[in-house]
């Protein structure tokens, strides 16, 4: 966990095997070094919004992007999400809901509230690790966020 | 002569007897001198009798022509002596030839009579030789003969008088007399007159029908003998000689072929000049059509009172008019009261419905009872008339029901609640399930690969050989998840109804099929194909499911015939699947489109077993209906029916 560096990506995962074979897969894509995991939707608010243990961070020194899985422990991941977009602070954050639900209603619910892509986590490692190396490579190669 | 002078003697007896002769004639002369101033004086003495007799006479002569008239005459017809003596001839006067009176005349001349006429001199435009041709009289004639001592007619008297005044009189009473009788005849009531004696002195035309006797059977006879009561008839005049008049007294007139008619009878007395009552006028009214109107309020008035509902009226002022049996027996606890204020409820309806000129309902409670009333207002008359209805029972059956439906409605709400509770808890678990139970399949299959990727070295081929069993089970436990979550979405997922053109959709999804199998050899058939309505996506899928069969159960024909029918049969459209393929049994079809049921081990045919279940469920909720035929290594036909007009 790097505290100096500025966090390129936050990966807000409780599975500790999704955070290790996710890592695994950025690592693959030489991305490790630059990853925050928190476990629970309260950890991620905290950080984000740099308070709690993360109060020693600042609101503005955003996360390149989020990864954030909805089912959480303590506060959804749906309820992140909403807090995030909805504070002028982080709203402009790229939030990528990751997540192993294929129901209709997340996918739905995490548009309207904002979210900037919905990925659903393949159960095969190899596409999983592919889209998670799309995504990494895509939020922070390709894309110029906005300042 | 000559012998008268013999001698002197004898001339002078001669002498003598001349000179008496002489003295014989002067004698007689003076006699007959006598005798005609003796006739005339009388004549003269007659003449004055005549002319100054008060009575106009005129006298001709033996031919009728007037030789003389008097002063009287003169006076009455304003003529003179010129203009009639010896020109006018009562046999050639125009009037007394016009009105008939000749022949009498004739008898006066012709055989000495007397005659006694009335004749009517009026004015004509053209004059004739008549009596009196200057005025207007009517006179009353008295013509006689006047005879000498032989009986030979020598003159005729005629005498006038002059009745101009009382013709007048009488014609005037002639028409007053027709006038009333015309008012008498003209009443459509019979009219009767009756002297003191109760005898009928006058009827009119009414009367002659009423009594079928003619006027003249009638006048004369007894009042009392033409009513079926004569002694209360002749009670009845009495009473009006007594009392000057009766009023409305009712009797029945007698026809002479026996029919009665009932009148109601206003006579009264009229009297002479002195005062005294000389007789009864007597008027009846027919009210046969009276009684008629009578006896037909009297029967429709049993109406209301043989109603055995409350039947009642109330005036504006809520004064209650009128209220039938039923009304005292049914609504007991109001102590009702005609002409006494109606109970409250009743008199707000009639003041509501007469003031708005409306009709309405109200219901009333007496004990246990519930009386519904129909108020119709009369607004013309002022009151309203109130028709109840014990409606205790259907009150009471209303009240049921409502309590049924509204129990049944409780029912319907907590088992909707229930159910929605239960879908909730089912999408609560499904969301889990697709979260949850896909995780740790993820790990399995992320760290068998992670082994196979960072320690392929450490690991023999047995070794290899399991990690890649692991990941195959993984991937089926995955699909096992993917599928039951997809059936049971279907449950909940709403149907977007549009028009299917199935041929298409056929078509598309076998091709995609063929696309998915290049290896097989498929003979794919899609005949016409009635279009349907439904949710397109979801009849793709079972397409897809059914054409997926197909293709899996024919794997071991070199060639695939399958072939998809669609035609409209009743109500709904028909479609069909059919394979050359390994078929089944039938007496497993029950199980064909379970969950999870399977008739082929998965060594055979691969597969999850949900694919027909989802058929079953897609086409259940588009209302229609699965069955399958097939039969051992002879193939198998699926069928799935679309209503025609899909519910809503």
């Amino acid at each position: 966990m790097t505290i100096t560096n500025e966090i390129e990506i936050l990966l807000v995962e409780d599975n500790p095997n999704d955070v290790e074979l996710t890592l695994r897969a950025l690592k693959k894509n030489n991305l490790t070094n630059r990853v925050q995991v928190v476990k629970d939707g309260a950890e991620a608010l905290e950080y984000i919004f740099a308070n709690g243990a993360y109060a020693y961070r600042k609101v503005e020194h955003h996360p390149r992007v989020i990864l954030l899985d909805l089912k959480l422990p303590k506060v959804d991941g749906l309820e992140v999400l909403r807090r995030i977009k909805s504070d002028e602070r982080t709203r402009v954050i790229p939030v990528v809901v990751l997540t192993s639900s294929k129901e209709e209603r997340d996918l739905v619910e995490s548009y309207k509230l904002g979210a900037n892509s919905y990925i659903t986590k393949p159960l095969d490692f190899e596409s999983f690790v592919k889209s998670v190396a799309e995504l990494g490579l895509y939020w922070l190669l390709l894309n110029q966020p906005p300042r | 002569m000559k012998d008268q002078y013999k001698t002197k003697k004898q001339l002078i007896e001669k002498l003598e007897v001349l000179r008496n002769q002489l003295v014989g004639l002067k004698k007689a002369e003076t006699k007959r001198k006598r005798a005609e101033e003796d006739l005339k004086v009388r004549e003269d003495s007659l003449q004055k009798v005549i002319e100054q007799t008060p009575n106009a006479i005129w006298i001709s002569d033996e031919h009728g022509t007037v030789i003389r008239m008097n002063q009287a005459l003169r006076d009455l017809l304003e003529i003179t002596d010129g203009e009639i003596i010896g020109k006018y001839n009562i046999l050639r006067d125009v009037q007394v030839i016009k009105q008939g009176f000749l022949p009498l005349v004739k008898s006066v001349f012709e055989e000495g009579m007397t005659v006694n006429f009335v004749i009517d001199y009026y004015t004509e435009k053209e004059k004739q030789v008549e009596l009196a041709h200057k005025t207007h009289k009517v006179l009353q004639i008295v013509l006689s003969a006047i005879k000498n001592k032989d009986g030979k007619l020598v003159n005729a008297i005629c005498q006038h008088r002059d009745i101009t005044e009382r013709k007048h009189a009488e014609e005037a009473l002639r028409l007053a007399s027709a006038y009333n009788r015309s008012l008498i005849e003209a009443s459509l009531d019979p009219l009767v007159t009756i002297g003191s004696d109760g005898r009928i002195t006058d009827v009119n035309a009414a009367t002659e029908k009423v009594t079928g006797h003619s006027r003249g059977e009638l006048i004369g006879t007894d009042f009392m003998d033409y009513f079926s009561e004569p002694e209360k008839a002749k009670a009845g005049y009495q009473q009006v000689f007594q009392d000057g008049f009766v009023q409305d007294y009712a009797l029945e007139i007698r026809r002479n072929d026996g029919h009665l008619t009932p009148v109601l009878y206003n006579a009264s007395v009229y009297r002479d000049e002195q005062g005294k009552a000389i007789g009864v006028f007597a008027a009846a009214r027919d009210i046969t059509q009276r009684k008629r109107a009578e006896e037909a309020i009297e029967s429709l008035a049993r109406f209301p009172s043989e109603n055995p509902s409350p039947v009642l009226r109330v005036k504006r002022d809520g004064t209650l008019l009128y209220a039938n049996g039923a009304s005292y027996m049914l609504l007991h606890d109001w102590q009702l009261e005609i002409d006494k204020p109606a109970p409250l409820a009743l008199q707000e309806a009639a003041s509501e419905t007469l003031t708005q000129q409306t009709r309405k309902m109200i219901d009333t409670e007496h004990r246990q009872r519930i009386i519904s009333f129909f108020v119709a207002p009369i607004v013309n008359a002022g009151y309203a008339n109130f028709y109840g209805r014990d409606v205790t029972e259907r009150r009471q059956a209303e009240e049921e029901i409502r309590n049924l439906n509204a129990e049944l409605e409780k029912r319907v709400r907590d088992r909707t609640a229930q159910l929605e509770a239960a879908n909730k808890e089912l999408e609560a678990f499904s969301y889990s399930v697709s979260h949850d139970l896909r995780a740790p399949l993820r790990a399995i299959d992320g760290f068998s690969r992670v082994i196979l990727e960072d320690y392929t070295d450490k690991l023999d081929d047995e070794g290899k050989r399991y990690l890649n069993i692991i990941e195959s089970n993984t991937k089926k436990m995955g699909q096992l998840i993917d599928d039951l979550l997809a059936f049971s979405r279907l449950g909940r997922q709403e149907i977007r109804v549009s028009e299917m053109d199935m041929g298409k959709l056929a078509k598309s999804v076998s091709e995609e099929l063929k696309l998915a199998v290049p290896e097989r050899k498929l003979n794919i058939t899609i005949n016409t194909l009635i279009p349907a309505q439904g949710d397109q996506a979801m009849v793709r899928q079972v397409f897809v499911n059914l054409l997926s069969n197909a293709v899996k159960f024919t794997r071991p024909r070199d060639t695939a015939f399958i072939e998809i029918t669609g035609s409209g049969e009743g109500n709904e459209n028909v479609y069909s699947v059919k394979d050359n393929g390994v078929g089944f049994d039938m007496q497993y079809v029950n199980k064909l489109f379970g969950v999870f049921q399977r008739l082929h081990s998965s060594e055979e045919f691969e597969g999850t077993g949900v694919g027909l279940a989802i058929v079953q469920r897609i086409i259940h909720r588009h209302g229609g209906r699965v069955w399958a035929e097939g039969k051992v290594n002879e193939g198998a036909t699926f069928y799935f029916t679309l209503p025609r007009e899909r519910r809503e």
